[in-house]
C-alpha cells in the first residue's frame, strides 16, 4: 500500500469505563475523499480527533503517509482540522487567521502574502482579508476556517462536521464547492458528518460507524444498493424491511417465508436455512399492481393505508397481513386510480431486493 | 474558622491566651441574660431584614426580567453598582438621613408636616433594619435574577396559554423555578444581617446593639476576651444556621 | 395593550423607588460634602470646598491612603492571577458536578459574615504567631475578593471557545505559543476587569481590615474612627473621594468585560 494517506490500524479508545472506539481499521488512499458517517455518539468525531492528535488511542496505530504519528502532538502532524464551529481567532482578522500557521513556519512575508491571497481566491473571499471574524456570516466564517486549515498545505485535511451550523441551501452549495476544491487540489480529505445526503454527495468512499465500530466501507453506490446489514440499510436512505425465515438456498437464490408468502433473493455468504433474515427493498423499486396473480417470489399483498403527495413522486403505503407497512414511491400516472383501502399487489424486479442478516430487530 | 473553633475552648488571662479545654465560655454565652437578649434581637433583626429584602428583590428581579427585558440588564448594573459604593459610607449616610436633626426630620419639619423630630427613626431597631436592607438588597437581587433568567418567556406564555392567571402563574411556575435563587437570597440577607456589627454601632446606638457588637468587642476593645468572643460567634452561627435551615424547609413546603 | 402599558408604569415606579432607596445615601453624602452648614439638615445654606481641605489636612490620611492603595494593588494582582487560573482550570474540567462543587466552594466566603471571617483570620494568624498588620490584612482581602473575581471570570469565560486552543495547536503552535498568541490576548480584558473589581473591593473593605491591621491605618479604618467620634463633614468629603474611586474602578472593570464580547 504505497499510496495510503491515512492508515488507522486496530485503534481502540476508552474514556474511563466507556469504550468510544473498538478495533477500528480504515485506510484512506491518496487524493481520496472519505466520509465518516454515523449518528451522534458513534465515535466518528473521536476517530477524527485521534487522527488530528487531540486524543491518543488506548491501543492501535495511526500512520500518515507511512509515518507513525500515533503519539505525536497535533502541532507536529501533517494534518489540519476544520472545526465544527470554525474556531477562528476573534482577535485576528481574516488575513492573520489564514497566515497563522505560515508565520509559525517562518515563511517570508512575500510568500505568506501570496499564499493567503491564493487561499482567499480558492474560497472566493478575495476582498475580506481585513475583516474581523465577528463581521463574517456563518458560511464565510467556515470558508475562512477551510482556507486557514489548507494554507499550511497539510497532507491530509480533516473536517469535523464543518457545515452542521449552516442552513440547508448554503450547505448544499458548500458541499459542491468543497468537493470541487478537493478535486482541484488533489488533496486527501477525511470528512465527519451525521448527514447521509452530505456523505453521498461528496465522498469517494463512505465509512459508516455504529457504536464505536466501522460497520461498512464502500462507495456511495455500494452502500446504497448493497447495504451490509440492517443498520446500514436503515441509516442510508429509506427502505422497506421484510423480515422472515430462510426456507431454502438453491443455485445462489435464497427463498424466504415472509408473512406466509415466499420471496426469492440473491443469497449472501453466511446465510443458512432456518436463519432469521430480512429483505431490503428501496421504495422507488416497489411497484403497485392490481392484477390478480402475484409474480412468483417477488411480490406481496397489502391494503393501501396511506397516499402521500411528495411533489416529484407519490408515496403509497400498504399494510401487510402482519401489520408491516411497505412503502412504494410512484410517479403520478402510476398512482392514478389508487385509493386508501384498496387491496393491491406490491411487486418488484428480481434484482431489486438485498438479503440482510437479521442482526438486530 | 477551625482555629476560631479551637480557641472557643481556651481561656483568656489578661492579654495572654491559654490553651485549655473548657466549656466556660460557652456556659457564659448561653447563661448570660445580656447575651441572650442580644441573640434574640439579632435573630429578629436578621429575620425581619430578610423578610423585607427578599420580596423586594423578587419583585425587582421580576420587573427587570419580564417587564423591562433588555433594559433590565441596565437596571441590574445600577443595582449592583450601589454594592460598590462604600460600605461604611452607606451606613453613615443613613445616620445622616435618619438622625434627630437629620435630613428626613429636618425636611419634614421644614415642610411643616411634623413639629417635633421623629425620635424612633435613629438609634432604633427600625434604623438598623432600614440600613441593613439597603445594604443587602443588591446581594439578594443577584441570585434571584439569575434564577429568573433560567425561566424562559415560552414557559411563561405556555402557562398563560393553558389558562394560568398572573398570580397563579407566579405561585405555580415562577416561584418553584426561582426557588434556588430565593433560598440563596434569603441566606445572603439573613446570615449577613445577623453577622453585621457596623450598622448597629452607627445607627443603632446603645438601644439596638446586636450580638455582632459584643463579639467584635471581644476581639478589639478594652477588656477583650478572644475565647469568649469565639464561643459567642459559634453559638450565634449555630442558632442562625438552624433557623435558616428551618426557614428553607418551610419555604420548600409552601411552594410545593 | 393598555394593560401592558399600565403594568410597565407600575413596574417603572417600583424600580425607581428601589433605586432611590439604594442611592439616596450616596447622593446625600456627595451633596453634603459641598454644603457650608456643618449640620446635615435642610434647607441647604451654601456651597464650599472647605471640607475637602480639612479632610486632606488630616495627618493620618496620607498613611491611610498609602496603606489602602498597597492593599488594593496586592488584591488586584493576586486575586486577578489566582482567580483567572482557577476559573480557567474550572472550565477545562470535563465533569460538570465536580465543576459545580468547586464553584460553590469558591463562593462560600461570600455568604459567611465578614465579622466571622475577620475574627477567624485574626485568631489563625495569632496562633501562627504572625503580628497584626498589612500582610495579614492583604490575605484577608484576597479571601473576600476571590469569590467575586471567580464569579465574574466564570461569566466571561463561559463564551470562551476552547476549540480555538486546539485549532492553534493543530496549525502548528506549541502549548506555550498557544498561550501567548491566543489564550492570553483573549482573556486579558477579563483578567484586568476582575483585578479592578478586586481593587475596588479591597479599597472598600473594612471589617476584616479592622480585626487584622493592628494599629495601622487604612482609609475605611480612618473613616470609621472619625464616624464613631461624631458628625464631621470632612467624612463626607473623604467618602465622596473614595466613592468616586470605587465607582470609577467598577465601571472600568465592566467596560473591559464588555469589549471582549463584541
Amino acid at each position: 500500500m504505497t499510496n495510503a494517506a491515512v492508515e488507522i490500524m486496530g485503534v481502540r479508545k476508552s474514556f474511563g469505563s466507556m469504550t468510544a472506539l473498538e478495533d477500528v481499521d480504515l485506510t484512506v488512499a491518496d487524493n481520496e475523499f472519505v466520509s465518516l458517517l454515523g449518528a451522534s455518539g458513534c465515535g466518528k468525531s473521536t476517530l477524527l480527533r485521534i487522527v488530528a492528535g487531540f486524543e491518543y488511542p488506548t491501543s492501535g496505530k495511526v500512520r500518515v503517509y507511512g509515518e507513525d504519528v500515533t503519539t505525536r502532538p497535533p502541532e507536529r502532524r501533517p494534518t489540519n482540522l476544520v472545526f465544527q464551529r470554525g474556531a477562528l481567532f476573534p482577535h485576528m482578522n481574516v488575513y492573520d487567521n489564514i497566515a497563522y500557521s505560515l508565520k509559525l513556519k517562518k515563511w517570508s512575508k512575500k510568500r505568506i502574502d501570496d499564499k493567503v491571497e491564493e487561499m482567499l481566491a480558492l474560497v472566493r473571499l478575495e476582498h475580506l482579508g481585513g475583516r474581523g471574524p465577528t463581521e463574517l456570516s456563518g458560511g464565510q466564517a467556515q470558508r475562512v476556517a477551510l482556507a486557514r486549515a489548507l494554507a499550511g498545505e497539510p497532507k491530509v485535511l480533516l473536517l469535523d462536521e464543518p457545515m452542521s451550523a449552516l442552513d440547508l441551501k448554503l450547505r448544499q452549495q458548500m458541499q459542491l464547492e468543497l468537493r470541487a476544491i478537493q478535486r482541484r487540489l488533489e488533496a486527501t480529505f477525511v470528512f465527519v458528518t451525521h448527514d447521509q445526503t452530505e456523505a453521498l454527495v461528496m465522498s469517494d468512499r463512505i465509512a459508516i460507524m455504529n457504536r464505536g465500530r466501522i460497520v461498512q466501507v464502500g462507495t456511495p453506490q455500494d452502500i446504497y444498493r448493497r447495504p451490509a446489514n440492517v443498520f446500514v440499510s436503515d441509516f442510508i436512505g429509506q427502505t422497506n424491511l421484510l423480515r422472515g425465515t430462510v426456507q431454502s438456498i438453491q443455485g445462489g437464490v435464497a427463498t424466504l417465508d415472509v408473512v406466509g408468502t415466499r420471496l426469492t433473493v440473491a443469497t449472501v455468504t453466511g446465510v443458512s436455512v432456518g436463519a432469521r433474515a430480512a429483505l431490503s427493498i428501496r421504495p422507488e423499486a416497489v411497484r403497485v399492481s392490481r392484477q390478480e396473480s402475484l409474480p412468483e417470489g417477488r411480490g406481496v399483498e397489502g391494503r393501501i393505508s396511506e397516499i402521500i403527495y411528495l411533489g416529484s413522486s407519490i408515496r403509497v403505503g400498504a399494510v401487510l397481513a402482519d401489520g408491516t407497512t411497505v412503502w412504494a414511491d410512484l410517479r403520478d400516472e402510476e398512482a392514478e386510480g389508487l385509493a386508501v383501502g384498496d387491496l393491491v399487489k406490491l411487486v418488484w424486479a428480481p434484482a431489486a431486493p438485498t438479503l440482510l442478516l437479521g442482526d438486530n430487530e | 474558622m477551625l482555629s476560631l473553633f479551637v480557641l472557643s475552648f481556651w481561656r483568656a488571662k489578661g492579654f495572654e491566651l491559654i490553651p485549655d479545654f473548657t466549656l466556660a465560655n460557652y456556659e457564659k454565652a448561653v447563661v448570660s441574660k445580656l447575651y441572650r437578649t442580644l441573640l434574640v434581637r439579632t435573630v429578629l433583626v436578621g429575620f425581619v431584614t430578610a423578610a423585607i429584602v427578599v420580596p423586594i428583590a423578587f419583585a425587582l428581579s421580576y420587573a427587570m426580567r419580564f417587564v423591562f427585558e433588555r433594559r433590565g440588564q441596565l437596571i441590574l448594573q445600577l443595582v449592583l453598582l450601589s454594592l460598590f459604593s462604600g460600605y461604611l459610607v452607606r451606613i453613615y449616610a443613613w445616620r445622616t438621613i435618619l438622625g434627630k436633626q437629620g435630613l428626613l426630620n429636618s425636611t419634614l419639619q421644614w415642610l411643616g408636616l411634623i413639629n417635633e423630630p421623629l425620635e424612633f427613626l435613629i438609634y432604633s431597631n427600625i434604623a438598623v433594619v432600614i440600613t441593613l436592607s439597603g445594604l443587602l438588597l443588591p446581594l439578594a437581587v443577584l441570585p434571584i435574577y439569575s434564577a429568573l433568567l433560567n425561566v424562559s418567556r415560552d414557559q411563561m406564555e405556555a402557562a398563560r396559554d393553558l389558562g394560568a392567571g398572573r398570580v397563579h402563574l407566579i405561585r405555580t411556575i415562577l416561584l418553584p423555578l426561582a426557588m434556588p435563587g430565593v433560598r440563596t437570597a434569603f441566606a445572603f440577607a439573613f446570615l449577613l444581617a445577623a453577622g453585621d456589627f457596623v450598622t448597629p454601632t452607627l445607627v443603632g446606638g446603645t438601644q439596638s446593639l446586636l450580638i455582632g457588637n459584643i463579639i467584635a468587642d471581644q476581639f478589639r476593645g478594652i477588656g477583650s476576651n478572644w475565647p469568649l468572643g469565639a464561643a459567642l460567634a459559634f453559638v450565634t452561627i449555630a442558632i442562625v444556621l438552624v433557623i435558616y435551615l428551618a426557614v428553607v424547609q418551610i419555604l420548600a413546603r409552601v411552594t410545593r | 395593550m393598555t394593560g401592558k402599558r399600565r403594568s410597565q408604569w407600575i413596574a417603572g415606579l417600583f424600580v425607581l423607588a428601589v433605586l432611590t432607596y439604594l442611592y439616596a445615601p450616596i447622593i446625600v453624602i456627595v451633596l453634603f460634602s459641598f454644603t457650608t452648614s456643618p449640620r446635615l439638615s435642610m434647607p441647604i445654606e451654601g456651597l464650599t470646598f472647605d471640607w475637602y481641605r480639612s479632610a486632606l489636612d488630616n495627618p493620618l490620611i496620607l498613611s491611610a491612603l498609602t496603606n489602602s492603595l498597597v492593599l488594593a494593588l496586592i488584591s488586584a494582582v493576586a486575586a486577578g492571577i489566582m482567580g483567572a487560573a482557577f476559573s480557567f482550570g474550572l472550565m477545562r474540567l470535563k465533569r460538570p458536578h465536580v465543576r459545580e462543587a468547586l464553584i460553590g466552594a469558591s463562593l462560600l466566603p461570600a455568604i459567611v459574615p465578614l465579622l466571622v471571617i475577620g475574627i477567624s483570620l485574626a485568631v489563625f494568624f495569632r496562633v501562627l504567631g504572625m503580628p497584626q498588620g498589612l500582610i495579614n490584612t492583604a490575605i484577608g482581602h484576597l479571601i473576600v475578593c476571590l469569590p467575586f473575581v471567580v464569579l465574574t471570570m466564570n461569566a466571561r469565560l463561559e463564551t470562551f471557545d476552547f476549540s480555538m486552543l486546539e485549532a492553534a495547536r493543530d496549525l502548528g503552535a506549541t502549548p506555550v505559543r498557544t498561550f501567548l498568541d491566543i489564550t492570553f490576548p483573549l482573556i486579558r480584558p477579563s483578567v484586568v476587569g476582575a483585578a479592578l473589581l478586586a481593587a475596588a473591593l479591597s479599597l472598600d473593605e473594612f471589617v476584616i481590615t479592622w480585626f487584622n491591621i493592628g494599629n495601622q491605618q487604612s482609609v475605611p479604618v480612618l473613616v470609621w474612627g472619625m464616624m464613631r467620634r461624631g458628625v464631621d463633614p470632612s467624612i463626607n468629603a473623604i467618602a465622596t473621594l473614595l466613592l468616586t474611586l470605587l465607582v470609577g474602578l467598577v465601571i472600568c472593570s465592566n467596560l473591559l468585560g464588555r469589549k471582549k464580547r463584541s
